[in-house]
């Protein structure tokens, strides 16, 4: 009953740390396209593409999400069919985005008025897919594989927080994987994934530092 | 792991050069360039040009010993096209990708 509770407060401010990962993942986006505009490697295209579609889907998400959210007392057929589909884009979203990380890497090796139980429906009708997380934890997995080898060649700070991002991504998946089965793991699954960006973005603050 | 590949891209070719100019207190002779920049003579010439004409570069003439030497300046452009150049890079090389 407890965790019930802790996880319908929380609901409204898994949408705000959404849409801020996104917003990051946003950020990430601009500054590769800034890089490609000056070098136009194709690494910072790939990352420019992944990061960009990374954060449309989770904007797309938090926005679907929030509006299902408002609409579900009225209509509650519309609003689980919207969360539905909200999950559906943002899967589509991060396998895009992460297969296309992983192919570079391929690529480079080789050349609030709701009752209690309807807010909890709003968790558990979003309809997480055990095999579409599982997809994208082994993607998360082997791109903090290559991040994390990295990290040990080059030892720089900015290598270590995007490998801490990435475990942190990938832990958020196997969180989310397991919503249906213990509840409270939605938090901490939102929770990890948010640090993952902040991570990012912390990255993003060093290199931009940089002398 | 970040394989480094076997072949450099255009830009990492003029940051190369760029560097080895700051790395040599902004101005260095063309054979230093071309050994620490791994260029072949022809390569490195039309590099040269190509970078002279985008303003990233200058010539100078200099003295080494008491002989007339050729230096190759680096101007603000070109320093600053470095230092962005190295951000994006350490950029690319935080996700273990390279430029």
């Amino acid at each position: 009953m407890l965790v019930t509770a802790t996880v319908v407060s929380f609901l409204g401010i898994d949408i705000v740390m959404e849409l801020v990962s996104s917003l990051i993942a946003m950020a990430v986006a601009y500054y590769a396209a800034l890089g490609y505009r000056v070098t136009l490697s194709k690494a910072l295209l790939y990352l420019n593409l992944s990061f960009s579609i990374l954060g449309c889907g989770m904007f797309v998400d938090s926005l679907l999400t929030g509006l299902s959210m408002t609409i579900f007392k009225a209509s509650q057929a519309e609003a689980i069919a919207l969360l539905r589909a909200s999950t559906l884009i943002l899967y589509a979203c991060e396998i895009i985005a992460f297969g296309i990380l992983v192919f570079s890497y391929v690529r480079q090796r080789f050349s609030s008025n709701m009752t209690l139980s309807s807010l909890i429906t709003i968790v558990l009708m979003r309809g997480y897919m055990p095999v579409m997380e599982a997809i994208l934890i082994i993607m998360l997995l082997f791109i903090f594989i290559q991040a994390i080898s990295s990290a040990s060649t080059s030892r720089s700070r900015a290598s270590i927080f995007v490998s801490i991002a990435f475990l942190l991504l990938c832990l958020s998946h196997v969180f989310f994987m397991i919503v249906r089965i213990w509840l409270f793991s939605y938090i901490i699954a939102h929770s990890l994934q948010l640090l993952g960006f902040v991570f990012l973005l912390a990255m993003l603050l060093t290199v931009r530092a940089k002398k | 792991m970040s394989v480094p590949s076997k072949y450099r891209s255009r830009i990492r070719i003029i940051a190369d050069i760029l560097a080895v100019i700051r790395d040599h207190g902004g101005r260095a002779r063309p054979t230093k360039i071309m050994y620490l920049a791994n260029l072949s003579y022809e390569r490195l010439q039309r590099y040269l040009n190509d970078m002279m004409s985008m303003g990233l570069i200058e010539e100078e003439i200099g003295y080494e010993g008491d002989r007339e030497a050729v230096y190759y300046k680096l101007t603000d452009k070109g320093l600053k096209l470095l230092l962005e150049v190295e951000k994006f890079k350490a950029f690319a090389e935080a996700f273990g990708l390279e430029l």
